[in-house]
């Protein structure tokens, strides 16, 4: 690519194939919604080529970045996030979708601040981590700070509320820790309070607690809290090995909500099957899998953080996503990345992605 | 360790993570898809799939030898999917152009295709060209099925029994009611793709499934005997009755059982009506009065009077009875018909002359208890199960409130109330042995590929006298018809056996003089009966045998010949004491009147004179102002057309035309003041 430097090209090739699928499947998917709309079946499609076009320039300008550069601009993107994750709750700029608040209008944009959140808690958590590798063993100087940042960030997007996001986030700086070297006491300690905190949240809002029973009972109230998964399901099921065919979705035709956004997974089982499925769960273990070696084979430890980091974020969203999609998870409103239409966490997830492409340029072959 | 490499090995444990779970949902989606997929498939065609009914082909109606007495034509239906409609948008225009091709109301239509459900018939039975318009016309959210109609080949024939079919071929009455379910059929469906919003997909698929044809109920009736007896019916309405002087009955019943079996060959009343055009006709012509109604049925109930004194040897038939003329009880005399009595009788003779003392005798001599049990074991006061909705159970007197004076009454058929169906059940457990046998209707079901599902079943009740008391008293009413009261309904060349009867009419709680019921029941062949016939007419003016023995006899005559049944060598061919002007018409030739209203008496009876009628006038004037029978009926040839000549013509000069003499007349007379037993106990 610039100046000769060459990305992992298998992660690039996961990555286009991703974003082509997601292209083709969100036109599928949202056709009906388009023309019941907006009177226009692409209109969905129109705006995820511009939210693509976007992306892509996103991943191209952070493939050219230097690392050292984001390392620098790390902490002021944080604060911009933490601004931006304040003023959904400012009424006039704040815009509430389905009881929460978690767009800001600029004009005729709208951005979701949880994506750029999860960005820069990213970029801020690998610089912190990365200050001194071996301060991370102890529990004071290394773990506390990390601790008191996840916890001023969760508890802002709980605001929201979004459970999603902020397991996402949760996560990946999980994951981050792991990776930096936490002892293995403390890992255990935080995996268990962790677990006991997301068992709070979901026992403090009677909401979440009726998605997670439904999820273990879809038909129990198949019109009500089990209606989405069992709409999921009623994908899925039909599309049995080789699916109904491209634009042969029947659950598109209004059944299931959400089809091309947090359910575009279940669009892909019914119409390409379970082998149009187990390849998109193949691209995002290929993704996993180049990015973890990308981190391994890092010329810094910052650069190893970030690319763990990033390729964490994508992975455990992807996780959650087709995890609450197939019905082993609770529903919770989390994104597919690449996959899912557009929107911010697209262009989000692409200037990631560019970052990790970038780290992988620099890893040293041989 | 350097942290770096401390790093790696850490990292390679995350991917393992991540890899564990891509593993589970790999898993997770080969279950979901490829173990629960075809459950999943059908679950998720149920919500996707909408159907349109298609109405199953009802099953026929048939007679026992297989001729169709009520069959479906299909026809198209018009049905809206209101959810369509209202997506459309185009509501206004859809109602506007379908008032056009339908000729209903706008404001009508719209309220159908707009209606909250999920499929709405915007109109039934549609003519093709009316439905090919509206196919043509290709309204959204509108569409046509096919339905079916139903018909009756044979318009009012047997029309109390079938019943008919309502305008969603639901059964409404008759065997049409009663057997419903058999005849119903599965509903089919044309199943098309909707989405949640409730329009068709586009390039939706759709899925016929097939509605399953009804079964087809075959009647006992033959279609043959019960035209007989419709036939005989007609000839009574319209006023060509024999001995019925151009009169008309109120309404009256012709029943043919098979004693054998219990099958009804024929169940005729009227005035019946035409299921095809069922609303037209009034509850009360749709009544099937064999069944629902019940009357007295005089002197035909000596038959169980008999047979319960012969069981019960209470008398022999040898054993000599005087008759006085009258039989005293509680103070109170019962007369015989004849005056002055029939004197020295034996009880055969008693029973051929339908001596009203005799048969007071052997009521008396069996006692209330044993009367009694004989009225329950014959069936009386309960029903007989016959297979139609409404059945009246009959009124019997209540026993513990019951006199002598009531159990002679009852011994002569007078007080007690029964239907037609109970009688003629009962006389043919006289004839058939002893067994009193369940009258049915429906002989077999068939299933849409011909075979018999549901075969007929012969059901006995019980056995009320014995083989040799049957034997005896077929005897003996063959004697009636041989040599008594019964010689109207006489066959030449074949052994009939029969009783008639004469009752008086309530209405509002009293009795209504000068106004009968006539009735004659009877079986042939006497020694094997395979027939047995009751014919009840209501509102007469004249006695029962006059009435209503012809009119058993032809219908005897007609199906003993129509079953193959040859003249008995051993039966008598005249009977033994002709009653004074009684013929038997030699081979009966029909004539078509000619209608001569308005004519100048002088004309009309030269036309009809010419025509082999013979005239009579009433009433004083210059121009027929009425004639019965009426124009371009048919009539026996040479018959009488009574002409009628002016306003002031009544019917006062009926008298002179029957006989004084009817055996329960006198009783009826003498026997004044009481109080029906319907207005008592009902």
């Amino acid at each position: 690519m610039l100046r000769g430097r060459r990305p992992d090209m298998i992660l690039l090739g996961a990555i286009l194939a991703l974003l082509g699928i997601g292209v083709v499947m969100v036109y599928s998917s949202s056709a009906v919604k388009g023309y019941i709309q907006f009177d226009d079946p692409y209109h969905f499609l129109k705006a995820e080529i511009i939210w693509v076009a976007l992306g892509l320039t996103a991943m191209l300008l952070s493939f050219r970045l230097d690392v050292q550069f984001l390392r620098r601009w790390a902490k002021p993107a944080l604060y911009l996030a933490i601004v931006l994750l304040l003023l959904v709750k400012v009424p006039g700029i704040g815009r509430k979708v389905n009881g929460a608040d978690r767009w800001i209008g600029l004009g005729p944009l709208s951005v979701q601040p949880s994506e750029v959140i999860k960005l820069a808690m990213v970029l801020v958590m690998a610089h912190i981590m990365a200050l001194k590798p071996q301060q991370i063993q102890f529990f004071r100087q290394g773990l506390l700070p990390v601790l008191a940042l996840l916890g001023l960030v969760a508890g802002l997007i709980m605001l929201q509320p979004d459970l999603g996001t902020t397991l996402a986030i949760a996560g990946t700086t999980f994951f981050m820790l792991i990776a930096a070297g936490a002892r293995v006491g403390h890992l255990v300690a935080l995996g268990g309070s962790g677990l006991a905190l997301v068992v709070a949240a979901i026992a403090a809002a009677p909401y979440r607690m009726r998605r997670i029973f439904a999820f273990l009972d879809p038909w129990a109230d198949p019109s009500g809290k089990g209606y989405q998964t069992i709409q999921a399901l009623l994908a899925l099921g039909p599309g049995r090995l080789f699916g109904l065919g491209l634009g042969q979705s029947r659950q598109k035709f209004l059944y299931l909500p959400e089809n091309h956004t947090d359910f575009i997974f279940a669009m892909i089982g019914e119409e390409l099957g379970f082998i149009g499925a187990t390849l998109v769960v193949l691209l995002f273990f290929l993704v996993a899998w180049r990015g973890f070696r990308t981190a391994m084979s890092a010329p810094d430890v910052f650069s190893g953080l970030l690319a763990v980091g990033i390729t964490s974020l994508v992975s455990i969203q992807a996780m959650i996503n087709m995890g609450v999609v197939s019905g082993v998870l609770p529903v919770t409103g989390i994104t597919l990345p690449f996959l899912s239409y557009g929107g911010t966490s697209l262009v989000f997830t692409m200037l990631a992605v560019g970052m990790l492409l970038n780290i992988s340029a620099q890893v040293r072959r041989g | 360790m350097s942290p770096l490499v401390s790093m790696r090995k850490r990292i390679a444990f995350l991917f393992l993570c991540v890899s564990a779970f891509l593993v589970v949902l790999i898993v997770r989606l080969a279950v979901v898809q490829l173990g629960q997929g075809q459950e999943l498939a059908k679950k998720a065609a149920e919500t996707h799939f909408r159907g349109v009914p298609v109405a199953p082909k009802r099953g026929n109606i048939e007679d026992r030898q297989g001729n169709v007495l009520a069959t479906s034509v299909s026809s198209e239906t018009v049905y809206a999917i209101p959810a369509e409609v209202r997506q459309s948008g185009r509501t206004a225009e859809i109602a506007q152009k379908l008032s056009q091709v339908l000729g209903k109301s706008v404001d009508e239509i719209t309220q159908r295709i707009t209606k909250r459900s999920a499929l709405e018939y915007v109109q039934k039975r549609v003519s093709p060209e009316v439905a090919q318009t509206v196919r043509a016309l290709n309204l959204p959210g509108v569409g046509i099925t096919e339905d079916s109609q139903r018909y009756y080949p044979n318009g009012p024939l047997a029309s109390h029994i079938i019943g008919f079919a309502g305008i969603d071929s639901q059964g409404l009455e008759g065997i049409e009611l009663t057997r419903d379910s058999e005849l119903k059929g599965t509903p089919g469906s044309v199943e098309v793709e909707f989405s949640a919003n409730g329009t068709e997909l586009p390039e939706a698929n759709r899925l016929y499934f097939a509605p399953k044809s009804g079964n087809t109920v075959r009647l006992t009736i033959d279609k043959n005997i019960q035209a007989f007896a419709e036939r005989e019916l007609q000839k009574l309405m319209s006023g060509q009755g024999e001995n019925m002087n151009g009169q008309s009955p109120k309404t009256a019943s012709i029943l043919v059982m098979d004693p054998r079996t219990g099958e009804m060959l024929a169940l005729a009343t009227l005035p019946s009506f035409d299921p095809n055009h069922y609303q037209d006709f009034d509850q009360a012509t749709r009544r099937n009065i064999a069944i629902q109604n019940g009357y007295e049925p005089g002197s035909t109930f000596k038959i169980v009077t008999l047979a319960a004194a012969l069981e019960e040897k209470k008398i022999k038939p040898e054993e000599h009875y005087f008759d006085r003329g009258f039989y005293t009880v509680l103070g109170k005399n019962v007369r015989c018909w004849k005056a002055g009595g029939h004197g020295d009788q034996t009880f055969v003779q008693v029973a051929e002359n339908s001596c009203n003392p005799g048969f007071v005798e052997m009521g008396q001599r069996l006692g209330i208890d044993a009367f009694y049990k004989y009225l329950r074991d014959f069936g009386f006061g309960q029903k007989t199960g016959i297979e139609m909705s409404g059945e009246a159970l009959g009124i019997l007197a209540n026993k513990k409130r019951a006199t002598a004076l009531d159990l002679a009454t009852m011994s002569i058929g007078q007080t007690n109330n029964v239907t037609a169906i109970q009688l003629l059940s009962a006389v043919a457990a006289v004839a058939n042995g002893g067994t009193l046998l369940k009258p049915q209707l429906v002989k077999e079901i068939v299933s849409p590929s011909g075979k018999v599902v549901v075969p007929f079943k012969k059901e006995a009740v019980r056995r009320v006298i014995s083989e040799s008391t049957s034997k005896l008293e077929r005897e003996i009413l063959e004697a009636v018809v041989t040599n008594g009261t019964g010689r109207r309904a006489f066959l030449p060349g074949y052994r009939v056996a029969g009783k008639t009867g004469t009752a008086q009419k309530v209405a509002n709680g009293a009795y209504i003089q000068g106004d009968y019921v006539a009735s004659f029941a009877a079986f042939a062949p006497a020694d094997n009966p395979k027939l047995a016939i009751l014919a009840v007419i209501d509102g007469v003016p004249f006695y029962g045998g006059a009435v209503a023995a012809p009119v058993v006899q032809a219908v005897m005559l007609d199906s003993l010949k129509y079953l193959g049944l040859k003249p008995s060598l051993d039966a008598p061919l005249t009977p033994s004491k002709p009653l004074p002007g009684l013929e038997f018409p030699p081979v009966k030739k029909a004539a078509t009147v000619p209608s001569v209203l308005g004519l100048p008496l002088a004309q009309a009876e030269k036309s009809l004179t010419q025509a082999g009628f013979k005239v009579m006038t009433e009433g004083t004037g210059v121009n027929v102002v009425d004639q019965i029978p009426h124009g371009d009926a048919t009539v026996e040839a040479g018959s009488t057309v009574l002409l009628y000549l002016g306003q002031e013509a009544g019917i006062s000069a009926l008298g002179p035309w029957w006989e004084e003499e009817d055996e329960d007349i006198e009783a009826i007379k003498a026997l004044q003041g009481r109080i029906p037993i319907s207005a008592v106990q009902g």
